[in-house]
Order: structure tokens, then sequence, then C-alpha cells
């Protein structure tokens, strides 16, 4: 084998090691759901066990309130992604483009709040919502999730602005557009990627979030998808085919969504470092 | 179409000294005039200015009839080729052209002519569902200036737009360019730092340095008149010699060398013997082998094909002389250097203002 075959192959095996590590929990929760009764443990190494029936998935969709949790996460998470994306568009754009008192000191208190935990922000974040009155209400976990989303939003598009040239809009702006009228026919149009981008972490941010939605949130009937998931996990016994049903189920938006956007992901990620 | 006037226009950025320190300027209605000067001297902050995308800091604007200081780009209906064409990524070719008539609000079909007319005359009728990046940068700059035209603006603006060509399309581009004005007869205000391409396309020209007008008129003015040592110095190529000269009993004098003839009066007037400068082209040196005029050494010779350049170090400063044809004289060959002083121009050695040319009536030999 020359050398470079043997580089080959070695970094090809270590990526199968980590793509391994990534799949398996992903096939034993498949495998499962699949599962009838609730087996969690067994010894059998086969993918699709013995017996194997959608049963599972019957029993979530139609027995539990599966599709009223479903219904709560994307009200949620749409709301969050349209919010999320239309603020961090126009701040964005405000960061990249003009110079104002306190620009500097924005940009910076946004990375920092990227600094800390989540888990942090939750206590302050939850005495502001109640100040306001929204704690157990879905308004207020959608301004929870669209706060925790939007810095990384903010910097994602203020980076892709600045790789479009300034001339693109002063072209516009003389070829007889407003700045407004330049900033939606011309800069928003080339920044796609980013939006995408941003589109897909606010939605993400609240898909799956579960932390700050068990604080705020206790109404039975606001229930998101991961707070319905954790509830089917009971104190005594767990129904370990539903839940695991249920988690596919969940995944399964956010799987259609990024193969959806692949395209737009890939150049979107390694935007920023070229110009032009 | 309207003449575009600047009248004290001052501009800053920041808080530093101004970029622009009181420009007046006249663009006659269907003029074209350009706009010369080194790097980072404002020019395309002049351009700026007159279309709207820099505010000023004092002085008038007008286009036509209105003044349009306070008027957003949208509204000076001018029309502005950016030095990277700036034309739209995401769009067409087709799309690029009709985005200002869109823009404005105007009726499909006769988008739909205008666009076509417009890609007719420019020769970009096959390239209209092209996306720039599928363009040449010979085409971009055709779609470019087709973005300009189908406006029929009240004036064009034109930042360097053939910079980023090769040197022959640049020469194409550029008779292109002023077919165009030839044809279109809109008034036009064209940047560049290319002299030669000032030269060759300007009606009128403004030569600019330091955010100041160091002198305006027509191109062969220019040559044959300079207002100072920068403008004489900043047109033609190779540059006009700039040597250091005195008066020496009332003759002329430079270095080791006494001139008996044209002196002007200016200069002549000077009571004092303080030294002054004289400017001469390098086509108005003549190299000769007889011991007459200045002494030169010759260091470099650069054939250009039809003419010669030949560096030469005389006791009065390095100098360069155009020769027509080949030289056949070589490196270190000892020579003189003869010139008529009517053919000189003479600048202050301070101000570098100029103080007359050689005694035209007594222009001889
Ligand atoms: N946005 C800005 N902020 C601060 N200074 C600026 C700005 N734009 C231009 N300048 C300064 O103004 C001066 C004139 O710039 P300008 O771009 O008009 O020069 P130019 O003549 O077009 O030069 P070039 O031939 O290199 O394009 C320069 O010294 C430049 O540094
Ligand atoms: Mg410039």
């Amino acid at each position: 084998m020359t050398k470079r075959a043997l580089k080959s192959a070695l970094r090809h095996g270590a990526l199968a090691l980590f793509t391994l590590a990534t799949i398996y929990p992903i096939v034993q929760v498949v495998s499962i759901s699949l599962r009838p009764g609730d087996r969690l443990y067994t010894t059998s190494l086969a993918l699709i066990p013995e017996g194997a029936s959608l049963d599972a998935y019957h029993a979530i969709l139609f027995d539990k309130p599966f599709l009223l949790w479903m219904r709560n996460s994307l009200i949620v998470s749409v709301s969050v992604t349209i919010i999320g994306v239309a603020l961090a568009a126009t701040a964005g754009y405000a960061f990249a483009r003009f110079r104002f008192p306190g620009r500097g000191a924005g940009m910076l208190a946004f990375l920092v709040t990227q600094m800390f935990p989540a888990t942090m922000l939750l206590l302050p974040l939850f005495l502001l919502l109640r100040k306001i009155g929204l704690v157990d209400a879905m308004p207020g976990l959608i301004i929870a999730y669209v706060a925790t989303a939007l810095p990384f939003c903010v910097w994602t598009m203020k980076g892709y602005y600045e790789s479009i040239p300034v001339e693109l809009e002063e072209a516009a702006m003389v070829d007889g557009t407003t700045r407004v009228g330049a900033f939606t026919r011309v800069t928003l149009p080339l920044s796609a990627p980013a939006l995408m981008i941003t589109a897909l972490f606010s939605f993400m941010t609240a898909w799956s979030e579960f932390m700050v939605a068990r604080v705020i949130i206790q109404k039975l009937g606001l229930y998101t998808l991961p707070l319905g998931l954790e509830s089917l996990a009971g104190t005594f016994q767990t129904e370990w085919a539903n839940y695991s049903a249920g988690a596919i189920l969940v995944c399964i938006p956010v799987v259609a969504l990024f193969l959806a956007l692949n395209r737009y992901l890939v150049s979107g990620l390694t935007l920023g470092g070229v110009k032009g | 179409m309207a003449g575009v006037h600047l009248k004290g226009i001052v501009k800053r950025y920041g808080k530093g000294d101004p970029v622009l320190k009181g420009i007046d300027l006249d663009v006659e209605e269907s003029e074209f005039m350009v706009l010369v000067g080194p790097s980072g001297c404002g020019k395309s902050t002049i351009l700026r200015v007159v279309s709207g995308l820099e505010e000023i800091d004092s002085g008038e604007i007008r286009i036509g009839e209105r003044v349009v200081n306070d008027a957003p780009p949208r509204e000076r209906d001018i029309a502005m080729v950016f030095q990277n064409y700036a034309l739209y990524p995401h769009l067409k070719v087709y799309d690029n052209i009709a985005f200002g008539l869109r823009v404005r609000k105007t009726p499909k079909e006769e988008i739909d002519t205008l666009v076509r007319e417009a890609a007719e005359l420019l020769n970009l009728g096959s390239m209209l569902d092209k996306l720039p990046k599928e363009l040449s940068g010979g085409e971009r700059q055709r779609v470019a200036l087709g973005r300009a035209i189908v406006r029929k603006p009240k004036a064009f603006l034109f930042d360097e737009p053939l910079s980023n060509l090769d040197a022959k399309l640049r020469v194409q581009m550029r008779a292109e360019i002023s077919a165009l004005h030839q044809r279109l007869k809109i008034t036009t205000l064209y940047v560049t730092h290319d002299q030669v391409e000032a030269m060759t396309m300007g009606e009128r020209i403004t030569v600019l340095e330091s955010g100041e007008i160091q002198q305006t008129d027509v191109p062969m003015g220019l040559y044959e008149r300079p207002a100072n040592r920068f403008v004489g110095t900043f047109i033609g190529s190779p540059p006009m010699n700039i040597l250091d000269a005195r008066l020496d009993g009332g003759r002329l004098a430079v270095g080791e060398c006494i001139f008996s003839a044209g002196v002007p009066d200016e200069l002549r007037n000077r009571a004092d013997s303080r030294g002054f400068l004289l400017g001469i082209r390098p086509e108005h040196l003549e190299v000769h082998d007889r011991p007459e005029g200045l002494r030169a050494t010759i260091d470099l010779i650069e054939p250009m094909g039809g003419e010669s350049n030949i560096y030469l170090s005389t006791g009065a400063g390095r100098v360069v002389a155009t020769m027509p044809g080949i030289a056949v004289r070589k490196r270190s060959d000892e020579v003189f250097l003869r010139f008529d002083p009517a053919a000189a121009h003479f600048f202050d050695s301070r101000s570098g203002v100029r103080l007359g040319e050689g005694s035209v009536p007594g222009r001889s030999g």
C-alpha cells in the first residue's frame, strides 16, 4: 500500500468510527420503537427485532396527546423562526452598515450572552417573564427562545452582510430605490444562505429545547414535544417503545428540513471568508 | 439632460482635514468632462457627492436647474458606473439592465423595448439570459453601461470604469464609450487616474490634486499651457522634465548652460536672481553629439517601437527625452541636450504656479 492510500484509509477509518458512534444510538432508538412490549434491554442484536410492529407509533399518535404537543411545538418554533429571522436580518444590517453610538458595545453584549450557559439565564428570564405576566403562556416561551437564538443569528447576518459589497446597494439607490428598497431588492436576496442558517438555527433552538420550556410552561395543554415526551417517562414505569417512537417522530421534521436546506447550509457555513 | 454644476463644495470624512476643499466645477449640458488626478485626491468623492451617496459640508450642487444638495440619490436622476461594475449578482443581464426602470414603475412593454434597444446598442443581445458571473470583464462592463444608458438619465458618472480591464480591452472600451457619448450626447463626468484616458476621451479635462482643482481646460490646453508644475508633470507621458533654472545677466541658464534667446517678460521682470523651474517635455529635448547645450549621460534606453525613451543624468538633474525611431546610442554614452526655450514652461519654484512660457514671438529654430 502506498503512503497516500494508507493515509486515506486511516482518515476514512476514523471518520467511519465517528459516524458509527453518532448513528448507533439512533439505530437503537429505532429498534426499541419497533419492539413489541416495553423491552428496553434485550440480548438480541437484530436491528429489526423479532415480531417488530408499529404499535408504538400508533399508540403515541392516537392514544397520547402527541398531535397537540406537535401543534404547540410548531406554533412556537415557527413563530420563533419568523420573529428571529426578521429581527436578525434587520439588526444585523444595522450593525454591518451603520456607525452609531453603542454599536461596539451592542455587538459585544451579544457575544457575551453566548458565553453563559443557558441554564444560568433561566432564572433572570423567568423573573422577567413573570413581571410581564407571560409565564405559562406561549408568547413567553417564544420570547425566551427568540432571546436565546438572536445573538448567534445577528452575528451571522452581520458577518454575511459585510461580505456583500456596499456598491451593490449604492448602485441600487442611484438606480432609483430607497435605502429600504436597496435592502429588500438587492441585499436580502443575496443573503439567502445566511437567512437559511438563521432560520434553521432559530427553529432548532425552539424545537428541541427542554429546560426553558420545563420552567416556563406548566399547563398540560401548552406542552411542547420535548415536555410531552418527557412526561411519557413516568416516575415508576416508562413506556420505552412509545417514548422512542415519539423521539423518532420528533426528529423527522428536523431531518427533512436539513435535507431540504442542505444546499444552502453548505454554502452558508463556508461563507463570510470569501468576499465578492 | 442637464449640466452638472458644483460650487464651493467642501466635504469632510469625520473630523479630519476636508477631502474636498472647495470644488468649483461646471460640466455643461452634453459635455464629456474627464476628472483626472492621482490616487486619493478625491475623484470618487466628487462623484459620490454628485450622486448623493455622500453628503456635503458646504457648497451647492446643481443638476440642470435644480439644486440637489438635500435630494437623495433616487431623485437626482443620474446614472453611475462603478469601478467594479456593481452588477447585481442574483439578477440576469436583462434584469440588471431593467432594474432601474422597474424601480421607477415603467410599464412592462416599455421596459422590454428599452432594454432590448440598449442591449442592441452594446452588443449584449445574446447575453440577456446570463448571470453576471458568466460574463467576461468586458461584457460585464458593457452591462454596467447598459444599466446606465437605459434610463436616459440627466447625467452619467463613471468611476474608473476601465481600470479592471486588460490593456487591449481598455483601448477598445475607451473608443466604445466615446462613440456612445457621440451618439447619446448625455452629460458625462468621467473619473480616471490615467492621463492617456483623460487626453483621449475628454472634451474638457479637470485636474484634481489633494481635493483642489488645479486646472480645467480642453486636452491640448492642459498640455500646452499647464497652470502649474503639477499639471505639467501629470499630463503627458513620459512626464514633463522639471529642471532648476535661473537668470544669468538677463539670460536663461540651466546647469552650466546659458541660453541666448527667449525669456518671457514675467521672468525678465523678476529683479532678483532667485531661481525658478523650467519644464520641458521629453519630445522637445534633442539628444545630439555636438558640444552644445546641457552635458548629459545616458542611464537607460527604453525602445517603445516607434520611438525610444532615453533617460539621462545632467548637472541640473535627471531627465527623459523621447526620440523617434530606435536609438543608436547606448548606456553611459556622453551626449548633449538641446531644446528650444520657446517650447519650455516656467514655474515658480515655491508655489509651482506657471510664470509664462518661452517667448512666443521669438519662437524660432
Ligand atoms: N468613507 C471614508 N471615510 C474616511 N475617509 C475616506 C472615505 N472615503 C474616502 N476617504 C478619504 O478621502 C480621500 C479621497 O478619497 P477618494 O476615494 O475620493 O479618492 P480617489 O481620488 O477616488 O482615489 P482612487 O484613484 O484611489 O480611487 C482619501 O484620502 C481617502 O482616504
Ligand atoms: Mg476612486
